[in-house]
């Protein structure tokens, strides 16, 4: 009665060794080819300037006719060609309305002085914009744009510069205080920005 | 007395020997008949391509938004059994978001690697970004649309287009962004 008993059982777990071994043997043959070493970059956009985070305009308890010049030299360091648009951001009471923004683009004609200084300063020969040579700005700090989209042109609309590696550019820029009685007492911050986008 | 019990003794022996030879030679007819040369062998799982060994598709470098490069490669199964083809990448690839690929399946009869010559689009295998690009067999994308099997000689071509995304975040490339090298893998595994 004992053996045969054992006789069965010792059956069933040889079939079920052989069920789980049969399974692991039927792995797939395999080949493969391959594409090596295939990389892709992006270009590069960089846009710096001289003014080490200084400010390079100011007046203060300023009189009508009261102005102030710096100069500002920009520099490309993209290795993508771009075009590039100055704006920039106003703050304060609502003095912008009534100072008047000269903005001239040019170069050093000698060793470029410490900024914001514009000594051998030289404007760019061509009229931009029917305000002299090299002017590409000439009008209220109010009515610069605000922004890229709405933002001047470097040097102007119909013939957008494009901007590559190393290019750089001097912009003087002069605000002048309106003389008008109505902008007593006020004040206005402005951020300056020259932002470059590739082409 | 001691003599006579010696001989009885030996031959004794010699009978008993002699009964067991007998019984050697009672041996039984036999025959065979055979049915000879029969052999197995194994199928091949083989798959191959155009790149000349090692040639990458592509090395581009210096890209602005919407710059892309594009370029073809050819794959042919070579074994005897039927397989299953799928494309992964086995490389880490940097920055992936920052480019999208697109492989689509076609034919090509014309262009020398890595150019595409005549290709002709059939079906797209892949259109995203580079970074979410397969990495494994499993979860690899189908060498064939609707993973066909392949047959001996079965050949596809794939294009590959990787492109620049755009991305306007103020000062995000000053510095140059790149995918890395890497690799693609074509495995083929027999059904």
């Amino acid at each position: 009665m004992v053996m045969p008993r054992t006789f069965v059982l010792t059956l069933v777990a040889v079939t079920l060794a052989g069920a789980l071994a049969g399974a692991k043997t039927w792995a797939a043959f395999t080949a493969t080819t391959a594409s090596t070493g295939d990389s892709f970059a992006s270009g590069t956009v960089a846009l710096t300037d001289n003014d080490s985070g200084t400010a390079m305009l100011s007046l203060s308890a300023a009189v009508p006719g009261n102005s102030d010049t710096g100069c500002i030299t920009v520099s490309f360091t993209g290795s993508v060609a771009s075009a590039v648009r100055l704006y920039g951001t106003t703050t304060g009471t609502g003095l912008d309305a009534y100072l008047d923004l000269k903005v001239t683009r040019g170069g050093f004609s000698g060793a470029p002085p410490a900024f914001d200084s514009c000594t051998t300063f030289t404007a760019d020969a061509t009229d931009y914009i029917g305000s002299g040579s090299g002017v590409i700005y000439d009008g209220t700090l109010q009515a610069f744009p605000d922004d890229y989209t709405a933002g001047n042109v470097d040097p102007i609309a119909a013939g957008a510069e494009t901007w590559t590696t190393t290019e750089t550019h001097v912009y003087k820029l002069q605000v002048t205080l309106q003389a008008n009685p109505s902008a007593q007492a006020k004040g206005a911050t402005q951020t300056f920005t020259w932002e470059a986008r590739n082409t | 007395m001691t003599t006579t019990h010696k001989i009885s003794l030996t031959v004794l022996i010699a009978g008993l020997v002699a009964g067991v030879a007998a019984l050697g030679a009672f041996s039984a007819f036999s025959a065979t008949t055979s049915n000879t040369g029969n052999s197995f062998a194994s199928g091949t799982v083989a798959i191959g391509d155009n790149d000349g060994g090692s040639a990458a598709l592509y090395t581009s470098a210096g890209n602005k938004p919407g710059d892309s490069v594009v370029s073809c490669i050819r794959v042919t199964y070579t074994g005897s059994l039927a397989s299953s083809v799928k494309l992964y990448t086995p490389s880490v690839i940097t920055n992936g978001t920052m480019f999208n690929l697109k492989v689509e399946r076609g034919t090509q009869t014309t262009g020398v690697f890595p150019a595409c010559g005549d290709f002709a689009a059939t079906s797209t295998a892949y259109d995203a970004a580079l970074g979410s690009f397969p990495t494994t067999y499993a979860a690899g994308t189908d060498g064939k649309a609707a993973a066909a099997a392949w047959a001996t000689s079965d050949t596809v071509a794939y294009r590959f287009t990787v492109t620049q995304n755009d991305d306007p975040t103020a000062n995000a490339h000053t510095a140059v962004t790149s995918s890395g090298s890497h690799d693609f893998t074509w495995e083929a595994r027999s059904n």
